[in-house]
């Protein structure tokens, strides 16, 4: 199967690689045999190449349904998954959005479940340092809201 | 500059990151004070199951200033409240209508009395009147619940049963429950678990995790049809289940193993989809031989008074890959 990234690089990969993507494994169900590349306008080279990596190493997985939404522990990664985490910020966000778009729901789990143990256990102001958010609360709302929410501090 | 994925243009992503935190309360209340939109993406999810960690019951008075003034009044609340900043009745997901009693109970309400002809004396403000206008309120807010604990036993106020006339058009509220857990049902409440079980099933058909803690077994002879009632209930209620996957009967505080007949034969109707069985403390019988039909049983805990063989021989029957 050949995918073209934003930029136009060319990948070729397995089919099998391919339909981890519900998004590929869909087009390549209606469009048959095609020696045409899909182009991808929505994902960069690094990006698909990261994907691309993902999706070879979890090949022989079984499929995840969408309604399987257990409670899932966000710790529960496994070593290769976690070292596939190990980038940066930008790179992170860039993934969990292309995961989003090529519906591949296991890289997409993983991604949020990254980000979010980033946030595990900080204060709203380490968050906001993290991410570079800004704070557009005024000081009576964040009071009306920490206050409304005072049961959460009692723990 | 942050994220796009932070900045509110794709809020099914940041509630997909922040779902993750569901048990971490402290973190989720972060997020809640971060800003506008995290707030906005961050209560919802820390408000679906708020009984199971509020130890000082704050979250009541947050629920009854939503009541309306008119339905303050009936229940003899005559405190001034202001407004919450959510509707936060409408995002809860997990309710134990036992705990929601019991925190009412506990509020520090400023107490009076009032007289009228036909009742005479009156405390107020009603506990019961305000559990009632609270379940309303959690029904017509569009709340969907995904776990429902209820109990009944002999001291409880309300009878859980009545939730189904104040539903009205709110289907919403019981068809997507999952889970069910049934605490003891005392001999004084059996009717009451008849009538909300047969409403229930009408209600929902997708429950995947089946909790039940026994009923009291001292009765009488004349109370026979009674229990024999419930357990027909029961067996019918399994049944109406489309995807049973746990299923768990744990009596505690009983000194001697009981027999639930028909109970355990009612699960050869989920022998699809049941993938993990916990009986304990019940007497094992010829019934527990339609186990041996489900198909996927993974877990099995079994703590009955039998010859151990006779589980370790079901074992040949299922694939089960852990027994406890």
């Amino acid at each position: 199967v050949k995918l073209t990234s934003s930029e136009g690089t060319e990948f070729i990969i397995d089919r099998k690689v391919a339909e981890k993507s519900v998004l590929l494994k869909n087009m390549l169900e209606d469009v048959g045999e095609s020696d045409m590349a899909i182009p991808l306008p929505n994902v960069t080279g690094p990006i698909l190449n990261k994907v691309i990596d993902y999706c070879t190493h979890h090949r022989d997985d079984p499929f995840v349904s969408q309604e399987d939404d257990s409670k899932k522990v966000s710790d529960d990664i496994d070593d290769w998954d976690a070292e596939f985490c190990k980038v940066d910020q930008g790179t992170l966000f860039e993934l969990i959005l292309s995961a989003n778009y090529l519906d591949i729901k296991p890289l997409l789990d993983l991604t949020c479940k990254t980000v979010a143990n980033m946030i595990k256990g900080k204060t709203p102001d380490e968050i906001r340092k993290t991410f570079n958010i800004t704070n557009d609360f005024t000081p009576e709302e964040e009071e009306h809201v920490r206050k409304e929410n005072e049961w959460c501090e009692e723990r | 500059m942050a994220s796009k994925l932070f900045m509110g243009d794709i809020p099914e992503l940041m509630e997909k990151i922040l779902n993750n935190l569901n048990n971490e309360i402290n973190s989720l209340y972060s997020c809640a004070l971060v800003s506008r939109y995290w707030c906005i993406i961050a209560i919802p999810i820390l408000w679906q199951d708020p009984f199971s960690f509020d130890e000082n019951n704050s979250i009541i008075p947050k629920y009854i200033s939503s009541l309306s003034e008119d339905t303050l009044k009936e229940c003899g609340l005559n405190e001034k409240i202001s407004k919450p900043l959510f509707d936060y009745a409408k995002f809860l997901k997990v309710l134990d209508l036992d705990c929601l009693e019991r925190m009412v109970k506990q509020c520090n309400f400023i107490v009076h009395f009032e007289y009228s002809e036909q009742d005479g004396w009156k405390k107020y403000p009603s506990t019961k009147l305000i559990v009632n206008s609270l379940i309303k309120l959690l029904i017509e807010s569009g709340a969907t619940l995904h776990k429902l604990v209820v109990s009944f036993h002999g001291s409880i106020m309300m009878m859980p049963e009545q939730i189904f006339s104040l539903l009205g058009r709110n289907e919403s509220f019981f068809s997507r429950l999952q889970h069910l857990s049934l605490g003891e049902i005392s001999s004084v409440k059996i009717e009451s678990a008849i009538a909300f079980l047969r409403a229930l099933k009408k209600h929902t058909t997708k429950i995947s995790a089946l909790e039940f803690n026994g009923y009291e077994i001292n009765f009488t002879e004349a109370e026979y049809d009674k229990y024999d009632q419930l357990q027909l209930t029961l067996r019918y209620f399994i049944k109406s289940q489309k995807q049973l996957r746990l299923f768990s009967i744990v009596i505690e505080d009983k000194p001697t193993f009981i027999k639930y007949y028909g109970i355990i034969s009612a699960l050869e109707s989920q022998k699809n989809s049941l993938q993990e069985i916990i009986v304990e403390n019940c007497d094992y019988n010829e019934e527990f031989e339609v186990l041996k039909n489900c198909k996927i049983l993974e877990t099995l805990r079994l703590r009955t008074y039998c010859d151990y063989k006779i589980p370790l021989k079901m074992l040949d029957y299922n694939k089960i890959t852990k027994a406890t």
